[in-house]
């Protein structure tokens, strides 16, 4: 008798213990959605089918997406998210994207019609010019979301892959 | 000093000069930083010192012209000059002297617009190393140890110029208001302490000491040289000692000279050529020489079947025949290509932790650099990686460790890179955010205020409708009793 008294007592303990502990250690949402986020490459591309990097990292926290939809990040960035969510690497979702070099845009600028679509467009701000008048690319702001060209009337966007420029010595391993 | 190995140094020749390169093809950036704006135009004819690239900014070194000529062409990253007068008799282009009094700023100002970087191989600008130690007393260090066994350019400049070498220090400690000098050398050389103490004396300078340690490859590193004056140890790209330490190379310091006695850019540099019959010469050659004219004054044979690197035998890099002389070019070699060697899996025997100066561990950033392992890399410390190839020498496996830490080293670079770019992506989308709510919010409220506006003018203009109402009906009451009111004979009295 008194051995089930004690084991219903420490079950009761155990189980409120471990009941205040799930709500004291509660795993922190917000945190867990900006360490994805910071996994994510920040093209703001939209490929994912959010609106942004931050709303896909949300919906990968709450179980609504799945880590293979990130072309930008390809294969390496499927593998940092299957690393912190410990889930299995799989295969990038060919339905988002295929993964491809870094390309940036670049406006043919005597064929723009300065009409500013490509301004509306930008997530990130990353090209100036004002109604009828030319517009350019920021080279450095641009992260190759391709999402200016779409919206613009006359094509006049292209899409270049920048050179090497770290000036560094590739060591070469036969 | 940790590890290292004892290598075999050559002794050094004469300084020999080089038949007039027909062209010249100087690159704008030679030196860590960016490139300085370029001045001159195609089709101008320049003469021999004059600067083809200026800028007030520190980083941004200029370059001059080695030799009189005409620029015939100018690319993103090159000046060619096609040349019309010879090595032997250059008119250095007449620059202003250095104003007197001399004041710090005026010497960092002088180095600067001469063109001087660091002549031991690593190009930081000499103005801006200079400017960086302003308002300190530090210790100056003169590196007159080679840094490779195959160089002797530095002990073929001391043989010969030794006097101007150590004006230069002069000039140095000055320039720097350094409190105390060192001189570093290595033992075994014709230029021993007690040569480098009548230098000393030579020059008058006060508070020097002439410091030698044995011949071990790398001593003469930046790094090795100064953990071993400081005592303290020195880490890579942080030199934070106490008191602060400003090194030079005494080719620096011979090129610091040369630009206040005669007033002199940077327009030539000694470097150690060492043929296909590993015969080293030392030559004084005008920067932006193509490495073709140097293979063909050398008589050198088919040059196809060459390897050229840069460097001695150990930090060596691989260059091209298309390349030219910089002044980072402390040594070039043209070697007989060697048949690929046959690599071997890691044993682990740990010879390489026993022989490198950084006391890294060779065998573990090996594993982890292929495994692509980055933060495994990073806490295993390997930007502090000299490069220096003592892991790669003493392996019993043969295996091109320098190579693969170079590459992993890169890697790092642009993930790092990318991870900055990223968040200042990061940054701007959120600031774009914040601006289409705001200005959302800024609409919103506008058009809430017109709504609230017409809203109001309705509603007072209804007031004023019943208002009036109101009014013509007291008003045609009014009127009504007025009428009414004459039938009363007393007020009809009352008004005649």
């Amino acid at each position: 008798m008194t051995g089930i008294i004690l084991l219903t007592l420490l079950a009761a303990a155990t189980g409120a213990l471990l009941g205040y502990a799930a709500s004291w250690f509660e795993a922190d949402a917000d945190s867990l959605v900006n360490r994805i986020d910071a996994i994510l490459p920040q093209t703001q591309c939209a490929q994912c089918g959010y609106p942004g990097c931050r709303p896909y990292a949300e919906a990968i926290a709450n179980s609504q997406a799945g880590i293979d939809q990130c072309p930008p990040g390809g294969a390496d960035g499927v593998a940092a998210l299957a690393n912190l969510l410990g889930r299995d690497v799989i295969p990038l979702n060919p339905h988002y994207g295929e993964e491809k070099p870094v390309a940036l845009a670049f406006i043919r600028e005597p064929e723009c019609i300065g009409c500013t679509l490509c301004i509306k467009a930008c997530p990130v701000d990353a090209i100036v010019g004002a109604a009828k008048l030319m517009h350019t690319v920021i080279a450095d702001h641009c992260t190759g979301c391709e999402l200016c060209l779409p919206p613009c009337p006359v094509d006049c966007i292209d899409l270049i892959v920048p050179q090497n420029t770290i000036s560094h010595y590739h060591g070469q391993i036969s | 000093m940790h590890g290292g190995l004892k290598l075999q140094h050559r002794p050094a020749s004469d300084i020999e000069t080089l038949p007039t390169p027909p062209t010249l093809r100087i690159p704008i950036q030679q030196h860590q930083g960016p490139a300085a704006p370029v001045i001159v135009t195609v089709g101008e004819s320049v003469v021999c010192g004059q600067p083809l690239s200026m800028s007030t900014d520190l980083r941004q070194v200029p370059v001059h012209a080695s030799l009189g000529g005409t620029v015939t062409d100018i690319s993103r990253t090159d000046i060619t000059i096609t040349t019309n007068d010879s090595c032997a008799t250059w008119q250095p282009w007449q620059a202003s002297p250095l104003p007197n009094p001399h004041t710090q700023q005026s010497y960092i100002n002088h180095f600067h617009q001469r063109g001087l970087v660091g002549l031991g191989g690593a190009c930081f600008p000499v103005a801006a190393k200079i400017d960086a130690h302003k308002n300190t007393t530090p210790t100056l260090v003169i590196n007159a140890a080679e840094c490779d066994p195959d160089i002797c350019c530095d002990e073929a400049l001391l043989q010969q110029c030794g006097a101007a070498v150590f004006d230069g220090v002069a000039i140095a400690m000055q320039a720097t208001a350094a409190s105390r000098c060192v001189v570093f050398i290595e033992q075994g050389k014709k230029t021993d302490t007690a040569a480098m103490q009548k230098l000393v004396s030579d020059a008058g300078l006060h508070n020097t000491d002439v410091v030698a340690v044995p011949a071990i490859y790398p001593s003469g590193a930046e790094t090795q040289m100064l953990s071993h004056v400081s005592g303290q140890r020195v880490a890579r790209n942080s030199y934070n000692t106490s008191p602060p330490m400003i090194s030079f190379n005494i080719g620096t310091c011979y090129a610091m000279s040369q630009s206040i006695a005669a007033g002199q850019p940077l327009v030539a540099r000694i470097t150690t050529v060492i043929d296909h019959n590993s015969r080293a010469r030392n030559f004084s050659i005008p920067i932006g020489t193509p490495l073709s004219h140097l293979a063909a004054s050398l008589g050198l044979p088919d040059t196809t079947a060459l390897e050229i690197f840069s460097g001695g035998r150990m930090m060596r890099r691989e260059i091209t025949l298309n390349s030219v002389v910089t002044k980072s070019h402390n040594c070039i070699e043209f070697t007989v290509a060697q048949p690929p060697v046959s690599v071997r899996e890691c044993i682990r025997c740990g010879l390489c932790a026993d022989a490198c100066p950084e006391k890294l561990q060779p065998q573990q950033l090996y594993i982890n650099a292929k495994a692509h392992n980055e933060s495994a890399l990073v806490a295993l410390n390997l930007n502090s990686c000299i490069e220096c190839r003592c892991c790669d020498h003493v392996c019993p496996s043969k295996l091109p460790l320098t190579a693969l830490y170079q590459q992993a080293k890169t890697d790092l670079a642009v993930k790092h890179r990318s991870k900055l770019d990223a968040d200042i992506a990061k940054q701007r989308f959120d600031k774009r955010a914040l601006r289409l709510q705001r200005l959302e919010a800024q609409k919103a409220d506008r058009l809430a205020a017109k709504k609230d506006t017409l809203s109001n003018k309705k509603s007072t203009s209804t007031l004023n409708k019943k208002q009036l109402i109101e009014q013509a009906l007291q008003r045609a009451q009014a009127k009504k009793q007025h009428i009414a009111a004459p039938a009363s004979p007393t007020n009809r009295e009352a008004d005649q």
